[in-house]
């Protein structure tokens, strides 16, 4: 460096500290907020005007207070905005809305800023990592001032919310060869030691990793705790699994995080058991694999309360990827807190949200040899690794004291091998992902808390993966894989509304208000690892539709 | 290595990176025993140090391991191959890939001495830039997460690139084999030494000239004479029964010469040892084998456009699914070690994933067939096979050399 250069630089500095000390003294309320404060995380159910964590809320429940769209309105939704992003792939991701900008991804970790009420892109930030398997993003993270994503090749990055510059990147997976992020980081702030945090889950059950939740400082991205599913050795439920199986178990946290702000529990559901279909080499129960756990977030590191298992030794890959929906509901005459979720192999449950207990249980898709493991010959068992209850989640209603959920009915033709060999950077199944036999169908369900019986079920030719959206005014919004965006009267289940987006729907459905106009948005695109035969093998673009009534 | 191939004849070896010259065997002493004043055994064994260290981290981050400890183990050897059992931050117990001397022990050696010899400058340079090195693989031991590990010791490898230096540069950039190509530290002890102002009149022999080292000479008979370095110039010159090989130091040895007017040849014969040569290393990437028939690979292109191009695209990097052509694949493949076998049972058993199986063999080989020629992999006259190989196994995958012809920007060639 030069004299001059060194004259330039110096002044320069000088104009950065002088910037930074009036800024200091602008009042904060003068500038447009960028992402939300502990207490807005904390009220984010009753927020009708954003949609600042995957599911709402911490709770987990897809339900919106906003009432301007109703049953008797929602005739009239029409198009609000639509945009097509350049990201071609499955449209998996939940928008985070918050002050006018919509946060959306795509398959390959792009992530675009819309304005919320025109859909015009303020910046986008293009990825493109390296895919080990599957090309999906669930969405961002929205907390101190940063765009958070967990990425396909185990990155997590922080982008500054106002521009998409990069601020900081970091490989946080284990392994990069088997691990990778598809889930939203979610924002928590910690208030007992005052920190807020980034809790985020490992995509890599299928691929010979274990699984972990942890949760990452916001500021840097290093780990401040981490939370095995899998117990290693000495450690309780660690003699579920034969012999070494544990090291290449699976139970990877790829679902969703939900809290109980006023026990700092978190409800967490994990993955199935690797190798997914050859039991034999992990004889056991293959603890915390298939289950839901609470883990009391008091202390410095999380610990276990409860554990339900959902499927003890799973050999089918029938994980619960659904988010736990916590919830307050009617039981007979008694009003308890529960936990509900489903699981791929086509079960809703409700649990006692304190022990763990179950409450009901509801067979929700066609089931069918679901006690025989998958042979080498071959055999048939419903539904398969896509079908049952999906990631996209459901809804409470206090209102009807109704769960909503949608299920699919697909079968599946199964193979296990002799053996099973890890390879790094593969599947690691002991076995072929089946083989699709049919139906092929879905449907939307309300299910009576009080009964675990259907209240209504609406039927349709194709899978139903979009979730359930409900709102306060009495209407359950989801998608139907082909496409269509429906509308339905939450007490009877008519059928009010719908609309064709032109590309295939696997992303649930939200609520937000622009300017005080209540919207509806969802992202459509490819089939991705949904095609069936029933789809045209063509591929979709990646779109943003909203909704709105005019 | 580069080789240059002449007929009919026993090859005679050129090993080691100065270039030594003479007969294999009577070359083949041992590394570490140099005697005193040896100054090109010294500068060998300081390469050879900084070549293992290198190794070792190159080593570790091909392990692909998880454990933390693996890699703080390889940053202490390096350390120890750089540093030596007397240099700081020396640890005993995880070994040392290197001599107890030492990369920097080795240069310091060679330093230490009144006179400045033209070698004095690339030997700082590749000292200082050693000394950065074992200053970020400490740093390397610090790191709690991968990440920092892989920045750290990335920063370090950076730095023992530098040191170890390029053959085509004489000056402070040129570090330990510049000096080794281009000056008298290339000179073993006991070989030919020649005026380097003249040109050779026997071989092998090295013309050396003020420091600077302008030729090495070899004799012009048939058979394969091996470098294990490239000399760093670009003229080679063949008369009198020699082949004479330039240096990059050549033309500032022909203008000094010209200044001088000293064109005496004169030989002479040092009296020290044989020295120790390296050994040769592997050979050159080998040509890419032919696996598959053209009309092949032209069947297997259809199959994929109505069976895998809805997940893995038509070019072949993936929407939904993985890459599976091109760089992004083929530098996964060699990461991890992937085999034609591991290939051939992913797409002979798993795929396509939602109808695994049903492919009939032929067609899962010619769609193995048409990933290999996006690869870049040559056609030949046999199909691929529709029954798995046992030299499968053993054949790994991994980015073709060069630049082969028809390569697109992501690194899949053309198929038609």
């Amino acid at each position: 460096m030069n004299f001059r250069t060194r004259l330039k630089a110096g002044s320069g500095l000088f104009t950065v500290i002088a910037f930074a000390g009036l800024a200091a003294f602008t009042p904060a309320s003068a500038q447009t907020q960028l992402t939300p404060t502990p207490q807005e995380f904390l009220n984010a159910a009753s927020d009708t005007a954003n949609w600042i964590l995957p599911a709402k809320s911490y709770t987990g429940n897809h339900y919106t207070t906003a009432t301007q769209i109703s049953p008797d309105n929602v005739g009239g939704l029409q198009l609000a905005w639509k945009t097509a992003l350049d990201d071609p792939g499955p449209m998996e991701n939940s928008p985070i809305i918050y002050n006018g900008t919509m946060y959306v991804t795509t398959a390959h970790d792009h992530v675009y800023a819309l304005d919320a009420a025109t859909g015009k892109i303020k910046w986008e930030f293009k990825n493109s990592p390296h895919v080990i398997s599957f090309a999906a993003n669930r969405g961002i993270g929205l907390l101190d001032g940063n765009v958070y994503i967990g990425t396909l090749d185990g990155h997590l990055i922080a982008l500054n919310a106002e521009n998409g510059q990069k601020v900081w990147d970091k490989v946080t997976v284990d392994d990069t060869a088997n691990a990778f992020y598809t889930m939203a980081p979610v924002p928590y702030h910690d208030p007992n030691t005052n920190q807020d945090l980034l809790l985020l889950g490992v995509s890599n059950g299928d691929w010979g990793g274990n699984g972990n939740i942890s949760a990452y400082d916001p500021k840097d991205g290093h780990v401040v705790w981490r939370w095995d599913t899998v117990p290693g050795p000495g450690e309780p439920g660690h003699d579920s699994w034969s012999g070494d199986s544990w090291k290449r178990g699976g139970a990877s946290t790829w679902g969703g995080v939900t809290i109980d702000s006023d026990t700092h529990t978190m409800y967490l559901n994990l993955g199935n058991p690797g190798p997914d279909f050859l039991g034999t080499v992990r004889e056991g129960d293959n603890l915390y694999s298939d289950s839901m756990v609470a883990l009391d977030l008091s202390g410095a590191k999380p610990k276990l309360k409860w554990y339900h298992q959902f499927i003890p030794h799973d050999t089918h890959d029938w994980d619960p990827p659904m988010q736990p929906v916590l919830f307050t509901g009617k039981v007979g005459d008694a009003t308890r807190k529960l936990v509900a979720t489903g699981d791929k192999a086509g079960n809703f449950w409700i649990l006692d949200a304190e022990t763990g207990k179950l409450v009901d249980h509801t067979a929700a898709s066609f089931q069918k040899g679901q006690k025989t493991p998958p042979t080498l010959e071959g055999n048939i068992a419903c539904p398969n690794t896509l079908g049952g209850i999906e990631y996209q989640g459901g809804s409470y209603d206090p209102a009807t004291n109704a769960f909503y959920v949608p299920s699919q009915n697909e079968c599946g033709f199964w193979t296990a091998t002799k053996d099973v060999v890890y390879i790094a950077g593969q599947f690691y199944l002991g076995g072929a992902f089946p083989k699709l036999v049919g139906p092929n169908t879905g449907q939307m369900n309300a299910i009576d808390v009080s009964t675990g019986t259907f209240n209504w079920r609406h039927h349709f030719s194709l899978p139903n993966y979009g979730g359930a959206l409900t709102t306060a005014s009495g209407l359950v919004f989801s998608g139907n894989l082909g496409g269509v965006e429906n509308a339905f009267d939450a007490k009877t289940g008519n059928l009010l509304w719908s609309y064709d987006t032109g590309s295939f729907i696997q992303a649930p459905t939200e609520a937000y208000e622009a300017n005080g106009k209540e919207y509806i948005v969802v992202a459509s695109g490819a089939a991705g690892n949904a095609a069936i035969p029933e789809l045209p093998a063509t591929g979709q673009p990646s779109i943003i539709s909203v909704f709105t009534v005019k | 290595m580069r080789s240059l191939f002449f007929a009919n004849v026993a090859p005679v070896r050129l090993v080691g990176p100065a270039f030594i010259v003479g007969v294999a065997a009577s070359l083949l002493a041992p590394c570490s025993a140099f005697a005193a004043g040896d100054d090109h055994a010294q500068a060998l064994a300081a390469l050879a140090d900084v070549r293992a260290a290198i190794a070792e981290l190159v080593q570790v981050d091909a392990s692909y391991a998880t454990d933390r400890n693996v890699y703080r183990r390889a940053s202490q050897r390096a350390i120890n191959a750089l540093a030596g059992v007397h240099g700081e931050g020396y640890e005993a117990g995880p070994g040392s890939p290197g001599d107890a001397a030492g990369a920097i022990g080795h240069v310091d050696s060679l330093l230490d001495r009144k006179e400045t010899p033209v070698w004095a400058d690339p030997l700082h340079g590749a000292e200082a830039n050693m000394r950065a090195a074992v200053a970020h693989l400490h740093d390397s031991l610090k790191a709690r997460e991968l990440m920092d590990y892989e920045i750290s010791a990335s920063r370090a490898l950076t730095y023992l690139e530098v040191a170890l230096g390029r053959s085509t540069d004489l000056g402070v950039l040129g570090g330990l084999e510049g000096a080794l190509a281009n000056t008298e530290l290339g000179v073993p002890a006991g070989a030919t030494r020649q005026d380097g102002c003249a040109a050779p009149t026997s071989a092998p022999s090295y013309g050396a000239h003020d420091g600077y080292l302008a030729w090495v000479a070899l004799p012009a008979s048939e058979g394969t004479h091996s470098l294990a370095e490239s000399p760093g110039g670009v003229d080679i010159s063949v008369g009198n029964g020699i082949v004479k090989l330039d240096t990059a130091a050549a033309a500032l040895v022909a203008k000094s010469c010209a200044s001088h007017a000293s064109t005496a040849a004169k030989t002479e014969t040092a009296a020290a040892p044989a020295s120790a040569p390296q050994p040769a290393g592997a050979a050159a990437a080998g040509a890419l084998p032919e696996l598959y028939t053209k009309a092949q690979a032209l069947k297997g292109a259809q199959i994929y456009a109505q069976k895998c191009v809805a997940c893995h695209g038509r070019d072949m990097q993936g929407t939904a699914a993985p890459s599976v052509a091109g760089t992004d694949f083929l530098t996964t493949a060699q990461r991890n070690k992937w085999t034609l076998e591991i290939i051939r049972y992913i797409v002979f058993t798993l795929m396509p994933r939602n109808a695994p199986s049903t492919l009939a063999p032929q067609e899962s080989a010619a769609v193995l067939a048409y990933l290999l020629a996006s690869d870049c992999y040559p056609a030949g006259t046999t199909p691929f096979p529709a029954a798995d190989e046992p030299g499968f196994a053993s054949t790994k995958l991994g980015p073709p050399p060069g630049h082969p012809a028809g390569q697109n920007d992501k690194g899949v060639c053309k198929v038609d």
